[in-house]
């Protein structure tokens, strides 16, 4: 069988979830005087100052990395925004059985950037995808990213360093910089392929480690010529100002632009969907002088939550638009105009009604 | 004595490589130089990372 030479730096591997990290969180627990006492355990000790002296209380790792990322500063942004992604590669690596397993098994990254590595991306593995080189449908992009540089990221046994059978992986991209196309950077994108028990633990694991080697200032796009893998076409760094931000409006529950949401991560982002439900649903009985469209769900937003909520997200809006229409003597509401998405979410009978109320409101205006 | 595998498990055990003639029209691929450069960054910061652990292996 032919072989292809894989020279010294076209792979390196990393044990997974034994990181730089450990440094990192131990670093910021010590900022807010927590005391690593365990990693492995999860044991910590928070040091009280008090009159007689320093008091020492034991305390986990998760808790203690939870109650520094809700701290806020006057203006409600969140200080240590990177204290809740710790949260989550940590906890899900120590907690749960199936990670249990993980550890016991060891398992590696490797970085891999040799062209029959990225060529392999969906060959021969226990996972197909559009980019399989005989019968993928967008296998033709194969090529060009090896030519601008992709690099393919593979989960597996520790034992599996010449990649005969990994688990997972994920590529890593060129996104360029939306103020200087000078400034590329290689970021991962939010999709894995393989089955693994936390895909997200993956991925946030990647992020991390590509923005501690890469210095990012501001908003990235992903190079145009690729084929996009997820949604994930702008990336900024997660402790950027912009990301404080987004983060900061995300916990006001105040609405997101469509690039806003881009920036967010997949568990960031049903956060933010269950809260403009729950904002939705709960402002209706309280509040009648609101504008509807401040907390009404966009179309991408329905596209995003489970079609069981998108039936009765729809159901309550139009029921809310006749209430509207009905009282509109006795609130403040403004009748406002349904979406095309709602519209063709409407009977007949309320279509004929519907119009008819919008054909005297026209009317009204123009009188 | 009948054994039912699934298609993943078939896989495993076929551990398909990937053939000389397709492989060779994706490694004679030639990059950007942009793309090299940046790669050679990441990969050089990455190697000096604690745990990093360089491979040497041929793949096949």
């Amino acid at each position: 069988m032919q072989k292809f030479l894989i020279g010294g730096g076209d792979r390196i591997a990393f044990p997974y979830g034994e990181t730089p990290l450990e440094d990192d969180i131990k670093m910021l627990l010590k900022k807010y005087d927590y005391n690593v006492l365990n990693f492995n355990n999860n044991d910590a000790l928070r040091i009280a100052k008090t009159e007689k002296g320093n008091k020492a209380q034991p305390i986990k790792i998760t808790k203690a990395l939870a109650n520094i990322s809700r701290l806020k500063d006057k203006d409600g942004n969140i200080i240590e925004p990177k204290a809740k992604n710790f949260v989550d590669l940590f906890a899900d690596a120590k907690s749960r059985e199936g990670k249990a397993m993980e550890k016991k098994l060891g398992l590696i990254v490797i970085f891999a950037r040799h062209p029959y590595d990225i060529a392999g991306m969906s060959y021969g593995r226990t996972w197909r995808s559009c980019m399989h080189l005989v019968d993928g449908k967008l296998r033709e992009f194969v090529k060009k990213d090896i030519k601008f540089g992709t690099i393919a990221v593979y989960l597996t046994n520790a034992n599996d360093e010449t990649l005969s059978n990994p688990l997972a992986r994920i590529l890593v991209k060129p996104y360029v910089n939306m103020k200087n196309d000078q400034d590329v950077i290689l970021y991962p994108e939010a999709k894995t392929y393989g089955e693994i028990d936390n895909p997200k633990k993956f991925i946030d694991y990647l992020d991390y480690v590509l923005e501690k080697v890469q210095n990012m200032d501001g908003e990235y796009k992903l190079l145009s010529c690729l084929n996009p893998d997820s949604t994930r076409n702008i990336v900024t760094p997660k402790n950027s100002v912009t990301r404080q931000t987004i983060l900061a409006k995300l916990n006001r529950g105040t609405k997101l632009s469509n690039i806003e949401i881009n920036m967010i991560t997949n568990s960031e982002r049903e956060e933010y969907i269950d809260k403009q439900i729950s904002i939705y649903f709960k402002w209706k009985p309280n509040i009648d002088d609101t504008d509807l469209e401040d907390v009404a769900l966009t179309e991408d937003e329905l596209n995003i939550i489970t079609p069981i909520e998108k039936e009765d997200y729809l159901d309550e809006r139009i029921g809310d638009f006749y209430r509207t229409v009905f009282f509109k003597n006795t609130t403040n509401r403004r009748i406002y105009t349904l979406h095309d998405f709602e519209i063709e979410h409407m009977t007949n009978k309320q279509l004929d009604v519907y119009y008819e109320i919008m054909h005297e409101k026209e009317e009204e205006n123009y009188l | 004595m009948k054994i039912l595998i699934n298609e993943n498990q078939l896989r495993n055990i076929i551990k398909e490589a990937i053939p000389y003639s397709i492989a060779k029209e994706y490694i004679t691929t030639e990059r950007t130089d942009a793309a090299i450069k940046r790669m050679d960054d990441v990969f050089n910061k990455l190697k000096n990372l604690p745990n990093a652990k360089v491979l040497d292996r041929r793949g096949g």
